[in-house]
């Protein structure tokens, strides 16, 4: 079996590859937003003005939301089949910060848009 | 060693009920031999690759994971600001405009700010003209013209000035003195600027909305004070609450000192809001 198969055999089998996905997609999203920002008010303008706000949110929500559903239904499967160890460094070290940046980027969305 | 072929023993042999059926047997041994790092067995209930027994714990996550949703939630609003609802309508039967610059700051900053403020605005005002400088001293005379033109079409003019300490002031003087009477509020996130309280007053305004700190982290007091301003807060109140909540946060993350303090003093009346007159004849 090839290395690559191999850690994605051992990460399902041990029920983390969603929150490693999680994790992915904080990271992807800070990315893509440094990457809205500096399109927009970087020393060239890249993207049209009318851009600025739609990419953000799109980024904000699109990420935000998929980031949320990765850590919360990654922590529910550590916690009800992983290892009570590996749950247990995963879970608050992992899938709540994610968590945290999901929702957060889905809530500050909402506010900033002043949908609430 | 058990062979991947092999199937668990019956129910008979005293197993645990969890593999009492075949098929579900028969996944297990599939999966055994799909995951051969591990030369051991899967025992029922256990995780694959593993002999250790994990309990399917199935309870204690349907209460820990909408438990830990709610924690994240519940953080991400005590540390940002719980939803602010609409007040009262906005529909007075006057129009307004809102004048915004933001000066020339990082990237980050001035897409943040723009983020941010433009939704608001748009949604408090029924036009909204936006401005970010490129340079230092750029949009001056968009600025102007922004103002102007607001003036002169909608009964009511907000300004506002996202910039450090500044002296925008000088840049709309030359408009008429008769349509500067129009502007309604002015708010400035600029350090030690409450100081121009009374030229902005004496140019027209009828309210202004100043920082007197020197390094003041104005932007705290901004979030909290922009999102009631809109949602039809009266003046002095979305200033007391946004002092309030800002003052809460610098505390919180050790910011809170005389030089750095978001705190803003209002001039003006408190009780004008977003819908309402500025209170001259």
């Amino acid at each position: 079996m090839n290395p690559l198969a191999r850690a994605a055999a051992w990460l399902r089998a041990e029920n983390l590859a969603m929150p490693l996905a999680a994790l992915l997609v904080a990271i992807a999203e800070i990315v893509s937003l440094w990457a809205v920002w500096t399109a927009s008010f970087g020393p060239v303008r890249r993207i049209p003005e009318w851009a600025d706000l739609p990419l953000g949110h799109a980024v904000m929500w699109g990420l935000g939301l998929a980031g949320s559903l990765l850590s919360i239904a990654g922590a529910y499967r550590l916690v009800r089949r992983g290892r009570a160890w590996v749950a247990a460094v995963v879970v608050p070290l992992v899938c709540f910060p994610t968590m945290v940046v999901g929702l957060g980027s889905l809530y500050s969305s909402l506010v900033v848009a002043a949908i609430l | 060693m058990l062979q991947p072929a092999q199937a668990p023993p019956s129910a008979a042999d005293g197993t645990p009920a969890i593999i009492k059926s075949a098929p579900i047997a028969a996944r297990h041994a599939g999966r055994f031999t799909r995951h051969t790092y591990h030369e051991k067995p899967i025992a029922p209930g256990c995780a694959v690759g593993s002999c250790d027994p994990v309990p399917d714990r199935r309870r204690l996550a349907l209460v820990v994971t909408p438990a830990l949703a709610i924690l994240a939630l519940t953080l991400v609003i005590i540390v940002g600001d719980r939803p602010i609802l609409r007040q009262r309508s906005l529909d007075t039967g006057t129009t307004r405009a809102a004048v915004a610059i933001r000066d020339h700051v990082i990237p980050f900053q001035k897409w943040g700010t723009k983020l941010f403020t433009l939704p608001h605005l748009e949604d408090g005002y029924d036009k909204v003209y936006y401005l970010t400088q490129a340079t230092f001293g750029d949009q001056r005379h968009e600025l102007a013209a922004a103002v102007e033109e607001a003036l002169r079409r909608y009964d009511e003019v907000d300004i506002f000035l996202l910039a450090h300490g500044n002296f925008f002031i000088d840049w709309i003087s030359g408009i008429d003195p008769a349509l500067r009477q129009k502007i309604r509020l002015v708010y400035n996130t600029g350090c030690g600027n409450a100081s121009q309280a009374n030229l902005w007053l004496a140019e027209g305004a009828d309210a202004y909305v100043g920082h007197p700190a020197l390094h003041s982290v104005s932007p705290a007091f901004y979030f909290y004070f922009l999102r009631r301003w809109v949602r039809g807060y009266p003046l002095g109140e979305a200033v007391a609450e946004a002092n309030r909540a800002a003052a809460r946060r610098l505390d919180w993350f050790g910011q809170a000192s005389p030089l750095t303090d978001a705190t803003a003093v209002l001039f003006g009346p408190a009780e004008l809001w977003i819908g309402g007159g500025g209170g001259k004849p």
